[in-house]
């Protein structure tokens, strides 16, 4: 007997294939050859004629050697046998980010491009986020925000500015009426000489009813709230101390409860801490003191004198439409109240408005904040399309790569696992580079922060807005993952091992992919550029616009006199004559006079004017002014030109002066073209005061001013103003305005020490020159332009990379074609017609895409931009003309190196 | 008139086709596909064991046929070979591409009529 098992292991080599399997091909093998054996026995063979037949069934052994080791599918089983927790484990990820790290050595051009590009991309949304987060997802940092309401007096046909103030009877009335609320409280900003540091500073607080803290449910972290009897005059001598001016002041000593602050001169007790976290009305704020209002500031003769914050918040199950309701009847009833005064408020178009304070306080930054973000989210989407162009590039060149290891036995899922990796290293990278690069962006964002509102500054860090950023970079990550993997999917093995350029996945589709992704980023770039270019014309138009005052080489500052010390109209005329003086004296000074409007601040009082003999239409809404209380030599100070007449002089400096000038629109509005010098005004104190009668302060008009836009370039009302000798009301708070001959900036110290001189006690706070001021007047808008730009010029950066990238795939995909039309005897020069009408007709349509999203989003442009369309048909062929020419400059490359294609090396390939 | 690398390369482009076939019915063991296909094709067709097993070992590896091991008493055990759903589909597809290429060569060397 022949042993058949021993003649196939002499001839089958052990190590040809895997052990498990050879004693079972053994087995069969010989289990095949004696079977055939015994067959040919059966059929009368003999053992040499049988054994001959077992031969012949191999003819080569080596041969089938071969032919079975082909058929070993020996790694799969190997690793198809390892734990699944083995293949996830630590180790391996270590060894993919090994991998991938070295893979990016290797090719640090893709890396650094793609890490490049992702840190542009979020950057600008990292600086935007911790804005987009305080300013319009947390504008108040208190329990229940949108509970607490903003109550004001609106005169629409009078005052085209949204009103956000109240007067105290209104504040008194809204206590008894408007039952919807909880608790209500009235307050506003107040200045107060503190004396630190052996200096005394002007510092800003906040006074208010002692209610506000309950308005906000807020306590103070040390000490304890206002009580309401401090709320009442005599008992309002209490503070509390923000925690900034806590640790300023006292060294964050806990035991300063009760201690006494000296606030103007007055002596204050301090009854409590705020928490360092906590702020309401602006970083500035430093301290609460209580609001007492006297007889006075509550009889009726203040109705309508606005100039305080009147909020409340609502009860638990009442809405902001109730509120409304209320005010509408308190408006009803008081028109009946004081019949005198209903003819007037129904010809302003009074009404009393409600909204949330959050909202009141985002108003003027919210449609520049949103166009900002919605810029950086364009920004990422145009910047995510490049890394997709990207990573779908790099996929293809590495498909040999990926074919080799699926074919030595990796799975599709360990390639995908290690694009991951190396996908979340790009982002990874690019993440942390946006991070870093958005807080120097920060800086230039923290300029548009409009008063009022905590906003932060590029110092803090934002942990929702950073995390918000993190998941973005891993989410970006992932789909350059993604995109990189497409191809195992989409191709077959074999294409990948043959030829890497080749291959294509989905064709047709992917390129049409490629082409609409072009046009949405070119759409995207040409809104962004559109608005960049709208706010930028708009800038230009507020700054060239006149504003009746010359704001080179004059410097300013403010000054608060303390009412105890200057208790007497006189002493107040006094040290303004001597500060002015002393003033003049300081070399390089060419004018110096004072004000109580600033020019291009925010702060200003205003009110009704009349004319004698002036006859108002039936219905015609009382004639607005600004009231300026100014000294001689403020209008040569400001630069604002006489029309007519004299400005104010030595005969303008006593108490009784009866003189005014007025600006050239009051005058037209009065006295059409004829003469208004020597004609008489006069302006009502009290809504009682409306018609002239024996009381009445008549005012002789002295001088025309040309129009002055005091109220800064932005100022979309043109409310005209008026000015009055100081002398008339000294009123304790103003500021000086000094031209002078050199560089205004540079006497900005002498200026100090001069009214120093006067009163050692007064600080000049608040020095800027007036293009500062001016600056500061449009920083908001002006921010909201830089950043646009930049915005559009990185996406636009973008865009011409990305048709570039495109342009040079279609061109490298269309090489035999393009190979096939030269052979057949098309010209170079057609070869670059073709790829730039390929590269311009995706520029024009996305341009056109483009121009519907600009015509959609002209209305919340127009909100916010003014002396320019937001579709201005010459913007916009501009912008169309410039991205084109970027376009045309991007289709250079890839168009020559269509015209260099060797047909004959095309055709022969 | 057929040589014998004629005949190598239609058996390797058809081997697959011919053993899947024999084991449409039933279960079978290396030997009997073997002798299955010899006299079914009258002899003109036949394979050894050194072409007939990397076939299987091929169709078992890509999941076409499942081969388990059958021991009868006082019989040697032997290994039998079944189609799996997907050598079923296998089978099928083959079948198909195999008559319409043979109709084509048909048409194409004028066969039909010869």
């Amino acid at each position: 007997m022949r042993d058949f098992a021993a003649h196939v292991r002499r001839h089958l080599p052990r190590a040809s294939v895997a052990d498990d399997r050879y004693e079972k091909i053994v087995d069969e093998v010989a289990d095949e050859l004696e079977s055939l054996y015994q067959a040919s026995i059966q059929r009368g063979a003999t053992d040499a004629e049988a054994w001959e037949a077992v031969l012949a069934q191999v003819p080569s052994w080596p041969a089938l050697v071969d032919a079975l080791a082909a058929t070993t599918p020996a790694p799969r089983d190997a690793r198809q046998r390892l734990p699944r927790l083995q293949r996830w484990s630590t180790d391996r990820w270590r060894q993919d980010i090994k991998l991938g790290l070295r893979t990016f050595r290797k090719d640090w051009g893709y890396t650094t491009t793609a890490v490049l590009t992702l840190a542009i991309c979020l950057a600008g949304n990292a600086a935007i986020l911790p804005s987009v987060n305080v300013m319009l997802l947390h504008p108040l940092q208190v329990p229940e925000p949108e509970r607490v309401v903003l109550m004001a007096n609106q005169y629409p046909r009078v005052e085209s500015r949204v009103g956000i103030v109240s007067a105290p009877p209104d504040y008194e009335d809204r206590l008894r009426y408007v039952t919807a609320l909880d608790e209500q409280a009235l307050y506003n900003y107040a200045g107060e000489t503190i004396e630190s540091g052996g200096l005394p500073t002007h510092m800003l607080g906040l006074i208010a009813t002692p209610s506000l803290l309950r308005v906000l449910q807020v306590t103070p972290a040390w000490g304890r709230a206002f009580v309401d009897d401090e709320g009442i005059p005599g008992n309002d001598r209490r503070v509390i101390l923000s925690d900034g001016l806590w640790r300023e002041l006292y060294g964050g000593d806990p035991a300063v409860v009760g201690k006494t602050l000296r606030l103007t001169g007055r002596d204050f007790t301090i009854v409590g801490v705020f928490a360092a976290g906590f702020s309401f009305g602006g970083p500035e704020v430093r301290f609460w003191v209580p609001l007492a209002l006297d007889a006075r500031q509550r009889s009726d003769e203040r109705r309508h004198a606005n100039g305080w914050f009147s909020v409340g918040r609502l009860k638990p199950l009442a809405s902001i439409a109730q509120v409304q309701e209320q005010l509408k009847a308190l408006d009803a009833a008081n028109r009946a109240r004081f019949p005198q005064m209903a003819p007037l408020l129904a010809s302003t178009g009074h009404y009393t408005s409600v909204a949330p304070l959050g909202d009141v306080l985002t108003r003027g930054v919210k449609t520049p904040l949103m166009l900002v973000w919605g810029a950086a989210l364009s920004v990422l989407f145009v910047g995510v399309i490049n890394l997709g162009h990207l990573a779908l590039a790099r996929s293809r060149v590495r498909l040999h790569e990926m074919g080799t290891r699926l074919a030595i036995g990796a799975r599709p899922s360990d390639i995908v696992r290690q694009l991951l990796v190396e996908g979340w290293i790009i982002a990874g990278a690019g993440t942390l580079l946006a991070l870093i690069a958005s807080r120097w962006l920060a800086r230039l964002v923290s300029a548009a922060r409009p008063a009022g509102l905590p906003v932060p500054t590029a110092a803090t860090f934002d942990a929702d807005a950073s995390l918000v950023i993190v998941v973005l970079g891993v989410l970006v990550g992932a789909l350059i993952a993604v995109i990189s993997a497409l191809p195992l999917y989409t191709t077959r093995l074999g294409a990948m091992l043959k030829e890497t350029s080749r291959s294509e996945l989905r064709g047709r589709a992917s390129r049409t992919a490629r082409r609409t992704l072009i046009v949405a980023q070119m759409a995207c770039s040409f809104v962004l550029l559109v608005g960049a270019a709208v706010l930028w014309m708009s800038v230009r138009t507020l700054l060239a616009s006149e504003l009746g005052v010359k704001i080179d080489n004059v410097i300013t500052g403010s000054i608060s006199l303390p009412r105890q010390r200057y208790s007497s109209d006189d002493d107040a005329r006094a040290f303004v004559n001597r500060s002015l003086e002393a003033i003049r004296r300081l070399p390089g000074v060419s004018a110096a006079g004072a004000s109580t409007i600033m020019p291009m601040s925010t702060f200003y009082s205003s009110g009704p004017i009349n004319a004698e003999g002036y006859v108002p239409k039936r219905g015609e809404p009382p004639v607005g002014a600004l009231r300026a209380s100014v000294t001689p030599g403020y209008f040569e100070a400001a630069g604002t030109r006489l029309l007519r007449g004299r400005f104010f002089d030595e005969r303008d400096i006593d108490a009784n002066t009866r003189t005014i000038v007025i600006d050239e629109r009051l005058a037209r509005r009065f006295w059409g073209n004829s003469d208004p010098i020597g004609r008489r005004v006069y302006r009502p104190e009290s809504p009682s005061d409306l018609a002239p009668g024996p009381a009445t302060r008549w005012l002789t008009v002295v001088g025309v001013a040309a129009h002055a836009r005091l109220r800064g370039p932005e100022a979309e009302d043109d409310v005209p103003p008026s000015y009055v000798p100081y002398a008339i009301t000294a009123p304790r708070e103003f500021g000086f305005l000094v031209r002078t001959s050199i560089d205004p900036a540079a006497i900005a110290g002498q200026m100090r020490s001069a009214v120093a001189s006067v009163d050692r006690e007064i600080p000049l706070s608040d020095i800027r020159t007036l293009t500062e001021r001016t600056d500061l007047a449009i920083a908001a808008r002006r921010t909201t332009m830089q950043l646009a730009t930049v915005f559009a010029l990185v996406a636009v950066l973008l865009s011409a990379v990305g048709l570039y990238g495109v342009l040079t795939y279609l061109v490298t995909r269309r090489t035999h074609e393009i190979g096939v039309r030269l052979a057949i005897g098309s010209s170079p020069r057609a070869i670059v017609g073709l790829v730039l009408r390929e590269g311009l007709g995706l520029a024009a349509g996305g341009m056109a895409v483009g121009a519907i999203g600009v015509l959609s989003l002209r209305r919340l442009l127009a909100t916010y931009v003014n002396g320019v369309s937001a579709a201005d048909p010459q913007i916009m062929t501009i912008v169309a003309m410039g991205l084109a020419s970027i376009a045309l400059v991007a289709c250079l490359y890839p168009a020559r190196r269509a015209a260099n294609v060797d047909a004959i090396q095309v055709l022969r390939d | 008139m057929s040589t014998a690398a004629d005949e190598h390369a239609l058996k390797k482009g058809t081997a697959e086709l011919l053993v899947l076939a024999q084991l449409e019915d039933a279960p079978r063991h290396g030997y009997d596909i073997a002798t299955r296909i010899d006299q079914r094709s009258n002899g003109a067709v036949s394979f050894n064991v050194a072409s007939l097993y990397p076939v299987l070992y091929r169709l078992e590896a890509h999941g076409s046929i499942a081969g388990w091991w059958v021991e009868r008493a006082g019989e040697r055990r032997r290994r039998f070979y079944k189609l799996t759903p997907a050598g079923r589909k296998r089978l099928l597809q083959q079948r198909q591409t195999f008559s319409t290429f043979m109709s084509a060569v048909q048409r194409a060397a004028g066969l039909e009529y010869a």
